[in-house]
């Protein structure tokens, strides 16, 4: 492991980047220590799954990654759908602080409203040969275009920030699907303390800056 | 205990992976799904499937994904997955099915249900109305988040337990399933286990165990099968079993929410309701049928 605060970069769902550019714009923003960001499953050139893409699917990309880099707690940045995952490692024991883009959930959403998002989801794939045919190995998997269930419970958003045990650092853009309002009442929950940011837009090149400079000051402290 | 051996026996790829099916009955006939439980696989239909198939339907029973000799799982989060593998293999067989799941497979054959009611003619659910109530109490959520890394990273990075005999598997199930006569505990483990150096090996998938906590609670069990609008009979033993835990009201309270649903109880049974009295539980089914096939 390098010297420094390694940082493992979650990127969105659906995000046909994947997680390059990302490293890119944290280390050339002076992002203090390595930095990794693995393409998820169905993005990139990395292979699509056998089944639908759910959050979970995402967290377990996060402890291959940890595994093959050697980390124990990083710092997780997770952008978008990856906040949950994220969020879940920091829970867990797997992340010395967490950083979320637009990734503290939403837009809130009531069960029915969850499960009848899930018939719709279904039926769609169901109806796309494309999406549950068998991926093109080393192509995007056209599957992903359906999206992946976010996480949509305020409640469980509250649950979480009020027991995250690690430094929080939350980023608020113009595509957040959480009103700024909602985000910095969630960030007061945070007991380890959470820095509200905002960014124009959830690009890296929008938030690498503002991110490197919180992991500069956290470095300074640690 | 009288098992028949499967009329037929193959693969059907669906939804990106392969499963296996076992059969009995004319292909001639309407079909009828029959789902397993977790950590289960299609065999153990071989008492009930053929006892269907006599009524007049062709009877197919999926490993699902994750179990038997059917595909592999990316996580334990396969709820949806699963789910479409069931939707697209009634289209394969030709829809509306029949369709009939114990415990996990009751839960699936009613999201199906709901999801797609145009493939569904009618359900059986045998002791399948979901978690008991505590199951949504709300847990701590480091804990739950650092159990279920930990469990993930045993399945990522953990080598599958072996065990030396097939009578070993056949102990370990019976303290799980502890109402299970041992006939049907040593044919679940025959058709469970794969030989391994060493010994043998469930194959069920260990991945199967892998996933991080989310936001399902009473009211998203309320409004999932609240869309189930097809005919449904469910059936629960008297006995008190392991996944057997609803009190008769919360049973009543789930049964409540599906607006065609009907129910029993079968005197001397538990969770492997259809496994210890299958002869009271055919006899409910038959009647069922009579009346929904009109």
């Amino acid at each position: 492991m390098s010297a420094g605060l390694p940082l493992l970069v979650l990127h969105d769902f659906g995000d046909p980047a994947a997680g390059g550019p990302w490293v890119s714009a944290l280390q050339e923003s002076g992002w203090p220590g390595a930095v990794h960001g693995p393409e998820l499953p169905g993005h990139g050139s990395s292979p699509g799954l056998p089944g639908n893409y759910e959050s979970s699917d995402i967290a377990l990309s996060a402890l291959r990654a940890l595994a093959d880099q050697q980390w124990e707690r990083p710092v997780v940045l997770g952008v978008g759908a990856s906040g949950w995952p994220a969020q879940v490692l920091a829970l867990g024991g797997r992340a010395a602080a967490v950083v979320l883009v637009d990734g503290l959930g939403g837009p809130w959403a009531d069960a029915e409203e969850v499960i009848d998002a899930g018939r719709r989801w279904l039926r769609a794939i169901a109806d796309d040969p494309e999406a549950h045919a068998p991926p093109v190995p080393g192509r995007p998997d056209p599957r992903v275009r359906h999206g992946i269930s976010a996480q949509r419970s305020r409640a469980l958003a509250e649950r979480a920030a009020a027991a995250m045990p690690v430094p929080a650092l939350l980023v608020v853009t113009g595509a957040s699907p959480l009103p700024e309002a909602e985000a910095g009442r969630l960030a007061s929950l945070f007991p380890s303390g959470a820095v509200l940011a905002r960014a124009t837009d959830p690009s890296p090149g929008s938030v690498a800056g503002l991110v490197a400079e919180w992991g500069r000051a956290l470095a300074s402290q640690a | 205990m009288q098992l028949a051996e499967p009329d037929r026996a193959g693969f059907v790829e669906v939804n990106r992976t392969r499963l296996r099916v076992w059969e009995w009955g004319d292909p001639a006939d309407p079909p009828v799904i029959c789902a397993h439980g977790a950590h289960d696989h299609g065999r153990m239909w071989d008492d009930f499937a053929p006892r269907l198939a006599r009524l007049g339907y062709r009877v197919v029973a999926p490993d699902l994904r994750g179990h038997g000799d059917s595909g592999r799982v990316s996580s334990g989060h396969v709820w949806s997955s699963s789910a479409l593998d069931l939707a697209l293999l009634a289209r394969h067989l030709g829809p509306p099915v029949g369709m009939v799941g114990h415990s996990f497979g009751g839960g699936q054959v009613g999201y199906v249900a709901a999801v797609w009611p145009e493939l569904v003619r009618w359900v059986v659910n045998l002791d399948g109305l979901g978690p008991p109530a505590g199951a949504f109490e709300e847990a701590d959520l480091v804990e739950m988040a650092t159990r279920s890394l930990q469990a993930a990273h045993r399945a990522l990075s953990g080598a599958p337990r072996v065990y030396p005999t097939l009578d070993d598997m056949a102990e370990r199930r019976a303290q799980v399933n502890v109402r299970l006569p041992r006939p049907w505990l040593d044919h679940l483990v025959v058709h469970g286990a794969s030989p391994v150096d060493g010994g043998y090996r469930w194959k069920t998938d260990p991945m199967f165990g892998a996933g991080i906590p989310d936001d399902f609670s009473l009211d998203h069990l309320r409004a999932e099968l609240s869309g189930v609008t097809c005919p449904v009979l469910v059936l629960t033993g008297a006995e008190h079993d392991t996944w057997s835990e609803l009190t008769p009201e919360q049973v009543e309270e789930r049964l409540a929410w599906m607006p065609n649903a009907r129910h029993h109880v079968i005197p001397g049974a538990g969770h492997y309701v259809h496994v210890e009295a299958p002869e009271a539980v055919f006899a409910e089914v038959a009647s069922f049928l009579r009346e929904v096939r009109g």
